[in-house]
């Protein structure tokens, strides 16, 4: 043996090469180490790993809520939710893939070079777990693939639901549409529990309604394998439908008010005067919601806010105007309860009203003579309003119409594009032009024009005030909110924002003069006139721009964008008023000429209900190009 | 061959606590291993039972082998060595091919055998063969270490080829104890130290990676590997995956662990090769910290009976060989146990014992074999085995009180009524003198004085 080998050993000693204590301490070092970091995984960073690993194998799925439906005011829907189908297979139950390709292809009609593509990617990407392979079945593609369901394992059709208008060009400023949630939207507090990707509404009542149509996601937690493969089944949350709205929208006045304004951009408002009820609200020209469906394209999306003739905005509540003549029914309403002039109270007209040496003309050059305020509407006699202006003031005047018909702020109509208006006054006037109000400026605000800015739906609340004996209600368009089980949810009473006490002979000299305007001699607006019911209105002009520069030319002859817009507002019957219509047709010129006769058919289809769409032209999406250009400025 | 001759003296050397550990580290192989396969189902089953039938007969081979003196080895070295490598070149024309690595024999029912595992075995008698058969005096020479070395290199490089980094750097590690072991002279202790410095250096800092690269010593995976190393989060999905998942599966087993049978992370298929490679992540999911550090513990007494026998034995070929399986033991689970908890890049190693794997198996069984043969036969070096010494791991106090971790821990679950009810438990506990329990107690008495020294 060799004896070098153990030459150090000596009796009763051990021997101990230095090489063995370091391979030892070698041994105890590595271990100390490898348990050192087994402490730290486990025991430091344990509840971290286990929260990875958890979420490794629980997945969890959203149930989707089916959105509430928008009905009129008769239940009938507006919008529906479309069930479409989707064809989804697991690439590893599937038995026979050549003769799966087969069938299905010949099923749905697609290529079986693409389907087999898809497949193939579905196979390498999630192999234990359903993908959709077709999209957009429908149920006669259904029952033919359920029928040959048993020989087409890995095979299985799921229902999925698209928001879809019942038709694309009823309303659609009023509905709005849906799409992805916006990141603005993510970061803001309204929408509780959505995530990137959910569809919300994004205009209209959907958009307004959102947080009634939406309803409650469901959610469905199940453990998976590393393939996907859904193992057991752990907790399933439904989901809540979400609640129906049912609008005061009556469905035949609104398709006749949209037909009405075919072929002309403006707006009209039919509104019940009683409590405010909002039954039809159409803006022309329009777009089609069926182009939202599923997503718009850009080039869609683009055309339409590039279009001069802006058709997404919601001209009824959106659209600012100059209420030009309509407003001496506000003026004089005012007028009169502030005690400032009394029925019988005379003015003269003698065509213009001298202001220093400026003349503030009448419409009518030649003067209306000694005039009294039921005269003065009947004839729209510009001066006498002037002169009533003068007399009572702009702060007066600013602080009555607010105050008693709502103007200069948004009502609460349920529609975020609803506007406010403007009532101009002194102070708003430095604030916004560093300058000081004139006299000049207050005459203008008399007539409606100038700074004066009001929306259709406005004109028609001064007009319903008038009628109903001087109640402002808030306008709405939501009649109830029923859930999924039927319970109502929410009931609209008529909400009172403003109670006028006026002397009954005031209000009724208001009214008298609103009926000699469409049924008098001489009013200015007899086309509005009915046969078989007494109608109440009032024309109104609103000039876009002075007339120095087109001094010559009658508004026809004007360039488009610098014509007239026509106002209409009404009531009827005139004893007892059921509904007010007021209209605008934009750059269309005298409002005795153009609107009135569409107010009068509005009307004539309130109190007829034979009178549908059905004999009227039909919708055109975009006005013609306006006749008598005569070129830019 | 000579008729195998028993003493009853070899009973005595027998190394219990390396049989004891032996046994607890099988039994917790077959544990995790059954955890595996019964989350899967029945079409598995399959698995388990065939790991069962390896460790059987790697049990039964290595008890065989205790027959027969090792030191027959010496004469079987070289045919040993050459069998080896003509393994690895008839693996190199008729080997399966499995993920772009030809590393394993096809063995028709039995499924596959790697000759790679078995090569590391008798690399490291070999070795022990070569650096024992002359004497140096002042302890080996650059021109000594010429020849062992350069022969070894052969079969190290045959498995790189195949390719199989992990094998061959494996095999690279362990000869370098048997190498310290044998006693070098200080210039070449020195030199392999600096190497030991530099080429890590140069490796990781200066290139030496792109350079290995371009002269296709490593492939353009191992980078990969060891870049996901460096940075598991970036690509978790793909190659990251493994040690990111392996993490998960460690960490979330806390302190008790998920339990039996209820680790989500090889349940559910989101740990990789959670029956070899990756074992020991799976074991520690369902025990946790408790199980994992009681399984290193055994993997500690196991080491350090080793380390006795090495201590003990009588010859340099038995201490050499004994250094040999030791060190390829250690490097395997510290180099397995530290890919799996994300310290060291993922080298195809498994754990001893713990890992499922025929080849790999055995050739633990076998290494494990020589080992406890080699200190059953150290009174052949001694006239009075007992004066001295008295048991081989009587000496070990450190490999005794793990024994006694695990067995105290072993009664604390099995039963909750006293120790002293249950006898045999009382004498795993109590007395550290298990020989006791197979003989006649001699070390209690009076040591003799030796003629010879």
């Amino acid at each position: 043996m060799n004896e070098d080998f153990y030459a150090s050993k000596e009796q009763g000693q051990e021997y101990y090469p230095w090489e063995l204590l370091f391979l030892k301490s070698l041994v105890v070092c590595v271990f100390v180490v490898l348990l050192l970091r087994l402490w730290f995984l486990q025991i430091a960073k344990g509840d971290e790993y286990l929260e990875k690993s958890r979420s490794n194998h629980i997945s969890q799925f959203e149930l989707p809520s089916v959105r509430g439906l928008i009905l009129d005011r008769e239940n009938r829907s507006l919008v529906e939710n479309e069930v479409v189908f989707e064809l989804t297979v697991t690439p590893k139950e599937v038995k026979n893939q050549d003769d799966l390709l087969e069938r299905v292809a010949n099923l749905t009609n697609k290529s079986k070079e693409s389907l087999a593509e898809k497949l193939k990617a579905f196979e390498k990407s999630k192999p234990y777990s359903p993908s959709v392979w077709v999209t957009g079945l429908n149920r006669a593609d259904v029952s033919r693939v359920e029928s040959q369901g048993h020989r087409l394992p890995g095979l299985a059709v799921r229902a999925n639901s698209v928001r879809r208008p019942i038709q694309g060009d009823f309303a659609p400023h009023l509905i709005g549409y849906i799409g992805q949630i916006s990141k603005a939207q993510l970061e803001s507090n309204d929408y509780p529990g959505l995530r990137q990707g959910d569809l919300v509404g994004q205009a209209g009542l959907e958009q307004s309604m959102e947080s009634f149509l939406q309803g409650q996601k469901g959610s469905w937690m199940v453990t998976v394998d590393s393939n996907g493969r859904i193992l057991e089944e752990l907790q399933q949350v439904s989901p809540k439908p979400g609640h129906n709205v049912r609008l005061t929208i009556d469905s035949r006045l609104q398709r006749v008010s949209q037909a009405l304004l075919a072929e002309q951009a403006g707006a009209i408002v039919v509104m019940d005067p009683r409590n405010f009820e909002i039954l039809a609200m159409a803006s022309s020209p329009m777009f089609n919601l069926f182009d939202f469906v599923g997503g718009i394209s850009t080039e869609r999306w683009r055309a339409l806010n590039d279009d001069p003739f802006t058709p997404m905005q919601n001209r009824a509540v959106g659209g600012q105007y100059p209420p030009g003549s309509t407003f001496k029914i506000a003026v004089a309403l005012t007028a009169l309860s502030e005690g400032v002039v009394v029925p019988e109270t005379e003015f003269n007209c003698a065509g213009a009203l001298l202001l220093g040496n400026v003349p503030f003309h009448c419409w009518l050059k030649t003067g209306h003579g000694r005039i009294n305020l039921f005269n003065a509407l009947k004839y729209s006699c510009d001066v006498y309003f002037y002169e009533l202006g003068r007399r009572m003031g702009i702060e007066r005047l600013s602080t009555g119409v607010r105050e008693y018909f709502g103007l200069g702020r948004p009502l609460g109509v349920e529609l975020k594009s609803e506007q406010g208006g403007l009532v101009p006054d002194p102070a708003w006037k430095m604030r916004r032009f560093k300058r000081p109000w004139t006299q000049g400026d207050m005459l203008h605000v008399a007539i409606g024009q100038g700074y004066m800015l009001s929306t259709p739906l406005q004109v028609a609340q001064y007009t319903a005030v008038v009628a109903n004996g001087g109640t402002l209600y808030r306008p709405h368009l939501v009649k109830e909110i029923v859930d999924y089980e039927g319970k109502i949810v929410y009931n609209a009473k008529p909400e009172v924002i403003n109670k006028l006490s006026l002397k009954p002979e005031h209000l009724r000299t208001i009214q008298k003069g609103l009926v000699a305007v469409v049924n008098e001699p001489g009013g200015t607006g007899r086309r509005a006139a009915l046969t078989k019911v007494k109608v109440a209105g009032k024309t109104g002009t609103s000039q876009t721009v002075s007339l120095d520069k087109y001094k010559g030319y009658t508004s026809a002859n004007r360039p488009y964008k610098l014509r007239d817009h026509a106002w209409f507002t009404a009531y009827a019957p005139a004893d007892k008023p059921e509904v007010v219509v007021a209209v605008i047709l934009e750059h269309a010129g005298g409002g005795g000429t153009t609107s009135a006769p569409v107010a009068a058919k509005m009307l004539e289809a309130y109190f007829n209900p034979v009178i549908d769409t059905n004999l009227m032209p039909p919708y055109q999406a975009q006005p013609n190009e306006p006749t008598g250009w005569k070129g830019d400025l | 061959m000579k008729k195998p001759d028993i003493d009853s003296r070899m009973l005595e050397n027998f190394s219990w606590p390396l049989l004891f550990s032996l046994l607890g580290l099988m039994g917790a192989g077959l544990v995790n291993l059954y955890s595996f396969t019964g989350g899967r189902g029945i079409v598995e089953w399959n698995l388990f039972s065939r790991h069962c039938f390896f460790v059987l007969t790697g049990f039964v081979v290595a008890s065989a082998s205790l027959f027969f003196d090792y030191r027959i080895l010496k004469k079987w070295a070289w045919p040993l060595f050459i069998l080896g490598f003509a393994l690895l070149i008839l693996v190199k024309y008729k080997g399966v091919v499995v993920n772009g690595s030809n590393r394993w024999l096809p063995l028709g029912p039995f499924g596959r055998f790697q000759p790679s595992e078995p090569v590391k075995v008798f690399a490291v008698i070999f070795l022990a063969y070569l650096l024992s058969i002359k004497e140096y005096k002042q302890g080996l020479d650059f021109k000594d270490l010429l020849l062992p070395l350069g022969l070894l290199l052969v079969p190290i490089y045959l498995i790189l080829k195949q390719p199989d980094m992990g094998t061959a750097i494996h095999i690279l590690v362990t000869a370098g104890p048997i190498l310290l072991y044998a006693k070098l002279r200080p210039r070449v202790l020195i030199t392999f130290l600096l190497l030991i410095v530099v080429v890590p250096t140069w490796l990781f800092t200066f290139g030496g990676l792109n350079f290995l690269l371009e002269h296709k010593v490593i492939r353009p995976y191992h980078i990969q590997r060891y870049e996901i190393f460096k940075n598991p989060e970036r690509d978790p999905n793909g190659r990251g995956w493994q040690i990111t998942q392996s993490k998960s599966a460690i960490g979330s087993g806390q302190v008790t662990g998920r339990g039996f049978m209820e680790g989500s992370q090889q349940k559910y298929g989101f740990l990789p090769a959670a029956e070899t490679d990756f074992a020991f992540a799976a074991l520690a999911e369902e025990w946790g910290f408790v199980g994992s550090v009681m399984v290193l513990l055994i993997y500690l007494a196991l080491l350090w009976s080793a380390f006795a026998v090495v201590k003990k034995s009588g010859d340099k070929f038995g201490a050499l060989i004994a250094v040999g399986v030791v060190s390829m033991l250690f490097t395997q689970i510290a180099i397995n146990v530290a890919m799996v908890s994300g310290l060291f890049p993922v080298v195809g190693i498994p754990l001893p014992l713990i890992s499922y794997g025929g080849s790999s198996t055995l050739t633990t069984f076998l290494g494990l074999g020589l080992l406890v043969n080699i200190g059953m036969r150290r009174y052949l070096f001694q006239d009075d085995p007992v004066v001295q010494n008295p048991k081989v791991w009587e000496a070990e106090p450190v490999a005794l009180s793990a024994q006694t971790v695990v067995a105290a821990s072993g009664v604390s679950l099995l039963e909750s009524g006293r120790p002293h009810d249950k006898p045999w438990l009382k004498h795993l506990i109590k007395k550290r003198n298990w020989a006791h329990m197979f003989g006649p107690d001699r070390a209690l008495s009076s040591p003799k004085k030796s003629p010879f020294f």
